[in-house]
């Protein structure tokens, strides 16, 4: 092939049409396809840092085990104590120590997709790091993702973050017994929920209970 | 969020694309930054800047040029922009995401979450 080249001193254009976030999101589309080919749903769970997420898991692992085949990956900057938390609801688990990283991306679900046996399963739950923003701009390859949203987070968090809600298919208002103690009414949620993406699911759950997880179990269609 | 690493990326690429064709300088870098990232183009270009301290493109000139998005509806067929909610309080029109025409919540979103190195203009 012929090149054409500048000469010295020469200006030249040059279209690199390179989308940096693309290569996560090219990842993410492969995690998909080797989860489709094994039969696998998988479905994220995002939140802000003690909103509840590992409690969401354990209830739902609980709830689904009979029904489903389970493994899930634990996303966290350090240690395993929400690996051990899920196990102990009768899961299989592996967890993903990330550093200093604040979100989970495609190349370590790939990683972790490798460790596991995926002849074994057919529900995988992915837990991201404790964050509402960051983990918004790297998909993982799962089918549904589901942000849990606590009342404890203050009235505001929906206004403030709207990016990180809209590619939800399911939103668990958790902590609904702390309503008292907040002033926030779930319903108020609920409605900015629907303002910004009116096919969203919610669901009104404490997670320390297991109250409203069968909802959530059927907003996810499992 | 990411604007440290990103740019760091985005640095990475062009450097080496300038490497490539031999440059003595780099003049211009053009980016576009979709509004559904969560990618600030004023920290990106912050960021950047200081990447490239002591690069052929440390005079480089930065031109962001942020993207609408755009979303293909599975139900009927529309594509196009979304309609935004313009709130007194946030900084940003915020998209509403369903469907303008139809209302359907089946939309994929086509353009609005890159962020990608356009082009660069080199003196070689």
């Amino acid at each position: 092939m012929k090149i054409i080249r500048p000469d010295k001193g020469e200006v030249f254009d040059i279209e690199l049409d390179e989308d940096l976030l693309r290569r996560n999101q090219k990842l993410a589309e492969e995690n998909k396809k080797l989860l489709d080919s094994h039969k696998i749903l998988a479905i994220d769970i995002m939140g802000s840092v003690g909103s509840g997420k590992t409690s969401l898991v354990v209830q739902l692992v609980k709830y689904l085990k009979s029904k489903y085949r389970i493994a899930a990956l634990a996303g966290d900057t350090a240690t395993t104590i929400d690996a051990e938390r899920i196990k102990s609801a009768g899961a299989e688990v592996m967890e993903i120590n990330t550093g200093k990283e604040c979100h989970l991306d495609a190349n370590l679900i790939k990683k972790a997709l490798g460790e596991l046996n995926l002849d074994k399963i057919n529900l995988l739950f992915i837990e991201n790091v404790g964050n509402i923003i960051c983990p918004a701009d790297f998909p993982l390859g799962s089918h549904k993702r589901i942000v849990v949203l606590s009342l404890t987070e203050g009235p505001y968090v929906v206004l403030k973050h709207p990016f990180s809600f809209i590619d939800a298919d399911v939103i668990a208002i958790n902590k609904v017994d702390l309503s008292q103690a907040t002033g926030i009414a779930p319903a108020e949620f609920e409605k900015q929920l629907h303002e910004l993406k009116p096919s969203l699911k919610t669901a009104h759950t404490n997670c320390a209970t297991g109250e409203g997880i069968a909802k959530v179990a059927k907003a996810l269609g499992l | 969020m990411h604007e440290v690493s990103i740019s760091h990326a985005i640095a990475d690429v062009v450097l080496k694309e300038s490497e490539k064709q031999e440059a003595k300088k780099i003049l211009l870098v053009e980016l576009e930054i979709g509004e559904l990232s969560l990618l600030n183009p004023e920290q990106v270009e912050f960021w950047l800047k200081l990447a490239f301290e002591k690069t052929p493109a440390s005079e480089a000139e930065l031109k962001i040029e942020t993207i609408k998005p755009e979303v293909h509806c599975s139900a009927c067929g529309y594509e196009g922009t979304l309609e935004v909610k313009d709130d007194p309080l946030s900084h940003f029109l915020i998209p509403i995401f369903q469907c303008p025409k139809c209302g359907s919540g089946e939309i994929a979103v086509k353009r609005g979450r890159e962020c990608r190195v356009k082009k660069i203009e080199i003196l070689t």
